[in-house]
């Protein structure tokens, strides 16, 4: 009821497949996708292990709303220990995957060892195969798909690959699903690829259940008339994230040139007006929006590129539309890297889509790899001859093809900013925590933003904690502990439900509470559902520190720590991350030192 | 002077420019020009005045002199 009560264990190494019920125990305690799979993750591997070793573990997992009528319920995450960070990774995606693998009877899909040749596994309800993928290394994520719906004569396959980004262990290949959406962050593609596993290729016929099916359907009526009401989502529905980009631009928060600037001359090329803008031979970049699986918001974006642009000129086989400009891609390729041409960073976003990799990461990659270019230190014959300065469009658009195929200084772009500004010798211009690039938010100007980043689990992060209100109001580190402790703790019970994040602008604790109470057996109150976040953000610390993080990882660069925000409304500001720490770690019921209390794990039943 | 970003825009009448002069009464408040502008008073607003966040608890009384530049944003939200 809600879960399938099924996990599918794959032994890659022996090519067993095997069946074993749902551990209930810990479904009550963490109620599924990513609260349940990091429980999985903790018991079935050693958190010491090589992230790109046979020894990590791999876990698919959906939710137990995942594929129901409530709306956004096609979320699926991917849990493993990640190659950027080497801490958990927690790596969530939309699409249609996700259904189709609850549909098929599945709540997680457990992958171990290393397959000794590619392959690829296929699954058609309860029947499970690893078949051979010799024909698909090598092959972009979009050509992989389109063989394998041809291969087995079922255009209903939904399909999750990766392309030769993670097939080579780019630190931030991503794995891809239903062409445009992505488990994105993290590496969790490279580890995919370190297993020789190229594809998983589901169809799911079983539908699923829920506990009391009357009441669940008066909820999500009830929850749906929020939704479809609020402003939030009005606004995603027409414009996407994108609509961010020209408030964080006059906020003075938007990353720009590495962190240097918090704002960007260029925004209003490649906001959510500049995709509109009809240019002269009359193309327009937007074309329309697109939803997931089961959901009402459809804040994804279609686009395509001007056929004259220099990017697909003479290349046909990029004519076709394809997705859009987010707000992290759109400051990913655009502000932080200097661009403003809109089918330049459209271009770069197929390339992500099409070979698997993390737009964020490889963005503020590039930054950094476009600074240590203009100090000198990174030269034409390093990049040959491409001139990586601040602002060259030519230089995004080639570079994230050469990273995509893992081409010549793309293999260096591959590592990630923090691996490639220490081979450089100036580890400080890696933007990130914990090994992942920082979002489109800059941590001077969102304070609460900055506590978030340096303590997320997953490196930096600025979809596992909500401070954007406390932030708005007041731009001191002044009262943001406990808030973005209990945003942490709601967002990770949010990300074991199997729904989006986005209705959360419409959605609390009641409207979630409500919906798992009627689907799942047990009873289900607020305080039990955010206990059960808690739980999850303290066991992934856990994981964390027996893999080695410590206090010391709970930080940000000093670019954002002594260089003040030369504009914008935090003009002079530096992020305050010294004052909110030990403010932090008392408000988790943590030691100085940031480790769980004996206390702390007992009152939460951690062992 | 107002200016007014993101999803708000949308409540701007056609054609009309962003940023633009606004003439409001004496002593008007950030929240009576988010009236003037016909935004729903409902959603919540980040509002600057001169590049200074004002809070949420100012919205209807802080009075705004002649020649501020006022900025009317979303709320801001990760995606």
């Amino acid at each position: 009821m809600g879960w399938q009560r099924k996990v599918l264990r794959i032994n890659l190494t022996n090519g067993e497949v095997k069946e074993e019920p749902l551990n209930m125990d810990w479904a009550f305690q963490y109620i599924g996708e990513r609260g349940l799979a990091s429980k999985y993750l903790m018991e079935n591997m050693d958190p010491k292990t090589d992230a790109m070793s046979p020894e990590n573990v791999l876990i698919f997992a959906t939710g137990p709303l995942t594929g129901t009528m409530a709306s956004t319920s096609g979320r699926y995450a991917v849990i493993t220990k990640g190659p950027l960070t080497n801490a958990i990774a927690c790596s969530n995606s939309g699409g249609k995957f996700g259904a189709e693998l609850k549909y098929a009877g599945y709540d997680l899909l457990i992958l171990e060892g290393k397959a000794p040749e590619p392959v690829y596994l296929h699954i058609l309800d309860d029947s499970a195969e690893i078949l051979p993928a010799g024909e698909l290394w090598g092959k972009t994520v979009w050509d992989t798909e389109a063989w394998l719906k041809s291969t087995h004569q079922n255009p209903h396959l939904k399909v999750a690959s990766i392309g030769v980004a993670g097939e080579r262990g780019v630190r931030y290949a991503c794995i891809v699903n239903d062409l445009h959406r992505a488990a994105g962050r993290s590496g969790v593609g490279a580890v995919m690829g370190s297993k020789n596993l190229k594809a998983i290729a589901v169809r799911g016929t079983r539908g699923v259940t829920v506990d009391d099916p009357d009441r669940f359907m008066q909820v999500v009526k009830e929850v749906n008339e929020l939704l479809v009401n609020d402003a939030g989502r009005k606004g995603l529905t027409t414009h996407g994230t994108n609509a961010m980009m020209s408030s964080m631009q006059e906020f003075g928060g938007l990353p720009t040139r590495n962190f240097q600037e918090v704002q960007f001359e260029g925004y209003y090329k490649i906001n959510h007006r500049g995709v509109r803008a009809k240019k002269r031979n009359g193309h327009v970049n937007y074309i329309t929006n697109k939803a997931c699986f089961g959901c009402t918001i459809a804040c994804g974006r279609i686009a395509h590129i001007d056929k004259e642009h220099f990017t697909i000129i003479n290349r046909k086989e990029y004519w076709h539309a394809s997705g859009g400009l987010e707000y992290e891609t759109a400051y990913a390729f655009g502000p932080v890297v200097g661009v403003d041409d809109v089918d330049a960073l459209t271009f770069a976003n197929y390339m992500m889509n099409e070979h698997g990799m993390d737009p964020i990461s490889f963005g503020v990659t590039l930054a950094a790899a476009m600074e240590l270019y203009e100090m000198g230190v990174i030269t034409s014959e390093d990049t040959d001859g491409v001139s990586l300065n601040f602002g060259n469009a030519e230089a995004l658009a080639v570079m994230s093809e050469k990273t995509g195929k893992y081409e010549d200084f793309g293999q260096v772009l591959g590592l990630g900013s923090k691996r490639m500004c220490e081979k450089y010798g100036h580890p400080e211009l890696f933007m990130g925590v914990k090994g992942q690039e920082f979002a489109g938010y800059d941590a001077r100007a969102l304070q609460g933003m900055g506590l978030g980043y340096a303590t997320s689990n997953r490196g930096a992060c600025h979809l596992k904690h909500d401070t954007f209100e406390v932030d708005m109001d007041d731009q001191t580190g002044n009262g943001k502990a406990k808030p973005c402790k209990e945003s942490q703790d709601f967002v990770a019970m949010l990300d074991s439900t199997g729904l989006c994040l986005f209705p959360a602008s419409a959605w609390g604790a009641p409207q979630y509470q409500q919906m798992l109470d009627a689907a799942c057996e047990g009873d289900w109150s607020e305080d039990r559902i955010l206990e059960c976040g808690e739980r999850t953000w303290t066991l992934e610390r856990q994981f964390n520190m027996a893999a080695g993080l410590t206090a010391a990882d709970d930080t940000l660069p000093p670019r954002l720590l002594n260089d003040p925000a030369p504009s914008g409304t935090a003009k002079g500001k530096v992020c305050e991350l010294g004052k909110m720490i030990p403010e932090y770690y008392a408000e988790r019921g943590w030691s100085s030192d940031g480790v769980p209390t004996p206390e702390t794990l007992a009152r939460l039943g951690i062992t | 002077m107002v200016k007014v970003t993101g999803v708000l825009e949308d409540h701007l009448p056609p054609n009309s420019s962003n940023p633009r002069e606004l003439d409001v009464k004496t002593d008007a408040t950030p929240m009576d020009v988010v009236r003037h502008l016909r935004i729903p008073a409902a959603d919540r607003y980040l509002i600057a005045v001169n590049g200074d966040v004002v809070p949420q608890s100012e919205h209807a009384l802080r009075t705004l002199g002649e020649n501020d530049n006022i900025s009317i944003m979303p709320p801001l939200k990760g995606g």
